[in-house]
């Protein structure tokens, strides 16, 4: 998933990317108001952390523009201004959440993760396709009863298929959620994780999940999928 | 407790009786004033018709008396020679005065005014019934031909008569005065001219006729049986047609005497009179009545008394309007009273009414809402100021509450961004393990969040110490050239870390009585302004001069600079030029704040002069007097 993070003071900056990416995000950054704007305008987030004091252009300025020019990202407020009145102004301003410094940085995961469930339109935290369960608030992965481990990055993929199941993924797509401004595009990087992924969750198993779909992408294999391939055997839950 | 409508009321009803009871018993005064001389002259005019009537009657009396006088000429005597007329050329061979007969014989013979004559100077006298006409009193009756009638109440001497106080020419007239008759018997005497008008012939004194009596006419007046018809009188009353006097007619032929009336002027009038034998003699009679105190007149007994009433009525009457005069007092101060009373209180509630609109609202005011709920223009002018006061101190209440709330979200604000980045970063490097070099940076980035807080709260409890009065200035001569070095030598590296050129203008030797420790942090606060806000590549000059009055010293910049419209905004606490610019943290708004309050308590002066984009120059005057120390 691809945040852009706004916010002006450094520390705060640097410890939260770093918390964030740990945590399988690809963060952006912006310092100032204007940066956030252009970057927000260019980018299609999952979801925006706005800081609200902001040198240049003040945050609740930028919601507002964003919300009337019809920007549909998640937002979250992440300020140290904790009355309820800038609370309710905020959040009437079109913000999806609000957080007041200082924060947790487990809570401030959870409410990202709560974000994205509501971006795919899914209340439940465990992705269940086929004999794969995700479960993505302990970033546990099952294959029918064997637990798979996975770095960060290729988690991240694998719960961005898995939310687009049954639809192809191209690459372009997955480069915008997955990687951020900074890391190098390289062309056969995405091709790299998959097999990483394949060989993680497919490998073993008669029925393969990620399909590739020639000359579009890949994709996740959907429920409809099923009677075109055999059904693996042990299909335990 | 006191209320000001209880008070204004009982000391207004206190006045108000005080002024009733003084104007009551003025207005009762001046009444019974009036009614006392209402009442004498009342009585005085009772009196005066007592004296009217008593003299009214005394004067009918008199006149009547007059009537029966005149009808009582005795020609008796006359007649008898008449009577023995045959015989009178008889006798007068026998008497030597016999012959005085014949005259008068004649006399009665020829009517007219030579017969009268004769009849009044030789054959009349006046006769009165003594019973009939003195009973009440004392009555003389005196004539010019000298005849003289006097009541046997006149014990002692005559009365004293002035015939010559009446005029001649009047037929009637009368005095009344006041005489005293014997042995100081004082009497109400009237004296009445009347002319005799007419004799009449009587015949013998039979018994007095009671009911004729009353009547005033003589009693036992009779006709002449033998000359019914015979008229014997002045000839200017004689009636051709031959009636003679009877008693019906003859009341008709005497001059109506009664009381207001007047004696109708004869018809001719009678020929003026010369002297008792000329041509037109006139015979009168003088009649004087006389009535003391103890006179058992029923007419003076009657008015007496009805006086004696009257005078009792007036002052019944007198009693009467002083107590209804009481009375009205009574209800007019009651009644004033209790309208003044009630109408005050309504009076003093209306007059109080803006105080009691003004003590509503103020008892509406609360802290959330720091609104009088009223126009203080609207209230009276006794009244408006203070609300007008009241209401600039709640305005100034509100704006320091106002600042107190955003100073401490400000404060929180500040403390809160510097925390959440510490505690992120620790639970960063917590989330799992990490190598030696990665928890180094970790404890390094934790002790740079944890010195710019400290430097911030360190900067606010220098405000609070400030604020709470406890800071104490110390003065002691300053070499200002030397402190600006000092100062300028921490700056330099800072500024040229960030690009910028750092100059120095110190003016050599410098100095000035003022505490030292407060002009360094006023300076380095300015410096540490002028480098963060400085443009990359700008520049940071200092310059310290002598000044008439102490020193100068200008931080000048070349970063943003500051709007006209905030130049008076940026000493005030948490106030930076760009709103958002909380990134270092360090400054905070809190830096100005502090200079202003040090230059404050130096007793300097700080300005700024600012153009946006191209700068700022801030300016500090330092006196250079003999600063003493001075707390807070």
């Amino acid at each position: 998933m691809r945040l852009l993070l706004v916010e002006d003071h450094k520390p705060l900056v640097r410890a939260l990317r770093q918390g964030l990416e740990e945590e399988g995000f690809a963060v952006d950054l912006a310092a100032d108001g204007e940066e956030a704007d252009h970057k927000a305008t260019g980018t299609n987030y999952d979801v925006i952390i706005l800081d609200l004091m902001l040198p240049k252009k003040d945050g609740l300025t930028l919601l507002q523009a964003w919300r009337s020019a019809g920007m549909q990202t998640h937002i979250i407020i992440l300020t140290a201004k904790g009355s309820l009145e800038d609370k309710v102004k905020g959040l009437d301003l079109g913000a999806d959440d609000y957080l007041t410094k200082p924060f947790e940085l487990d809570e401030l995961l959870a409410r990202l993760r709560a974000l994205i469930r509501r971006r795919h339109q899914t209340k439940d935290p465990v992705l269940r396709i086929h004999d794969l369960t995700i479960d993505t608030s302990s970033r546990n992965v099952k294959r029918g009863s064997r637990s798979i481990h996975m770095t960060p990055r290729e988690y991240a993929l694998l719960e961005f298929l898995a939310f687009h199941h049954g639809k192809v993924v191209t690459r372009t797509m997955i480069w915008e959620h997955l990687y951020d401004e900074h890391d190098e595009s390289t062309s056969n990087v995405v091709d790299v994780y998959i097999r990483y992924l394949r060989n993680k969750i497919d490998k073993g198993f008669e029925t393969a999940l990620i399909l590739t779909r020639w000359g579009e992408g890949y994709m996740l294999r959907g429920e409809d999928d099923v009677e075109a391939v055999p059904e693996p055997a042990p299909a335990t839950h | 407790m006191k209320s000001i409508r209880r008070v204004l009321i009982l000391n207004v009803t206190a006045l108000l009786v005080v002024a009733l009871g003084s104007v009551a018993a003025l207005v009762y005064r001046i009444t019974q004033d009036a009614l006392s001389e209402k009442q004498r002259s009342a009585g005085e005019l009772v009196d005066l018709q007592f004296a009217e009537q008593r003299d009214e009657a005394l004067l009918t009396q008199a006149r009547a008396l007059a009537g029966e006088a005149q009808s009582q000429f005795d020609p008796v005597k006359f007649r008898q020679y008449f009577e023995a007329a045959p015989f009178g050329a008889y006798a007068l061979t026998f008497g030597a005065n016999s012959h005085i007969t014949v005259p008068l014989w004649l006399a009665e013979r020829i009517p007219g005014p030579l017969s009268f004559r004769l009849n009044g100077l030789l054959a009349t006298d006046i006769k009165l019934n003594e019973s009939e006409a003195s009973t009440h009193g004392y009555v003389q009756v005196d004539s010019d031909w000298g005849n003289i009638w006097r009541s046997k109440a006149l014990a002692g001497p005559n009365l004293p008569l002035d015939v010559s106080q009446f005029q001649t020419e009047e037929k009637f007239q009368w005095f009344f005065d006041e005489i005293e008759i014997n042995e100081g018997v004082k009497a109400r005497r009237v004296r009445l001219k009347a002319p005799l008008t007419r004799t009449r012939v009587l015949v013998q004194a039979q018994e007095p006729q009671p009911e004729k009596a009353s009547l005033g006419v003589a009693a036992g007046l009779r006709p002449d049986p033998f000359r019914p018809n015979r008229y014997i009188g002045p000839p200017w009353y004689y009636d051709p047609r031959g009636q003679g006097p009877g008693p019906g007619s003859g009341m008709s032929k005497r001059p109506p005497f009664g009381i207001g009336s007047r004696p109708p002027s004869p018809s001719p009038p009678p020929p003026p009179l010369s002297n008792f034998f000329g041509g037109n003699y006139q015979p009168t009679l003088y009649i004087q009545v006389a009535w003391d105190s103890t006179t058992s007149d029923p007419k003076l007994l009657e008015l007496e008394s009805r006086r004696k009433l009257q005078h009792a009525e007036l002052d019944a009457d007198h009693e009467r309007s002083l107590r209804h005069v009481e009375k009205r007092l009574l209800w007019i101060g009651l009644g004033t009273f209790a309208i003044v009373v009630v109408g005050g209180w309504l009076l003093v509630g209306v007059g109080l009414s803006p105080l009691k609109r003004l003590s509503d609202a103020v008892s509406q005011v609360s802290a959330k809402d720091f609104k009088l709920p009223l126009e203080p223009r609207e209230l009276p002018r006794e009244v408006s100021p203070v609300a007008l006061r009241f209401q600039q101190t709640l305005q100034d209440l509100q704006a320091a509450f106002a600042r107190e709330k955003r100073s401490s979200a400000d404060i929180s604000h500040e403390l809160r961004t510097p925390l959440a980045a510490l505690t992120t970063t620790l639970e960063v490097a917590l989330r799992k393990p990490r190598s030696n070099e990665e928890y180094r940076q970790t404890i390094v980035d934790s002790r740079q969040i944890a010195r710019q807080m400290s430097r911030l709260v360190e900067r606010m409890l220098m405000l609070a110490w400030l604020d709470a009065g406890a800071d104490v200035i110390r003065p002691c001569v300053v070499e200002i050239d030397e402190l600006v070095d000092g100062c300028a030598a921490i700056g330099k590296p800072l500024a040229e870390a960030q690009g910028l050129k750092f100059q120095v203008n110190a003016e050599h030797p410098l100095t000035v009585n003022t505490d030292p420790d407060k002009v360094r942090e006023v300076v380095m606060n300015l410096l540490h302004n002028a480098i963060e806000y400085n443009r990359p590549g700008g520049e940071v000059e200092i310059t310290a001069r002598s000044s008439p009055g102490g020193i100068v010293l200008v931080v000048r910049d070349t970063g943003i600079g500051i709007a006209a419209e905030f130049q008076d905004k940026i000493f005030e606490r948490f106030y930076r030029g760009d709103p958002s610019r909380n990134a270092t943290g360090v400054h905070a708004g809190l830096g100005l704040a502090i200079v202003k309050e040090y230059v404050d308590r130096l007793g300097g002066r700080l300005s700024i002069e600012s153009q946006l984009g191209s700068g700022s120059s801030f300016r500090v005057e330092i006196p250079g007097g003999t600063l003493t120390g001075i707390n807070g």
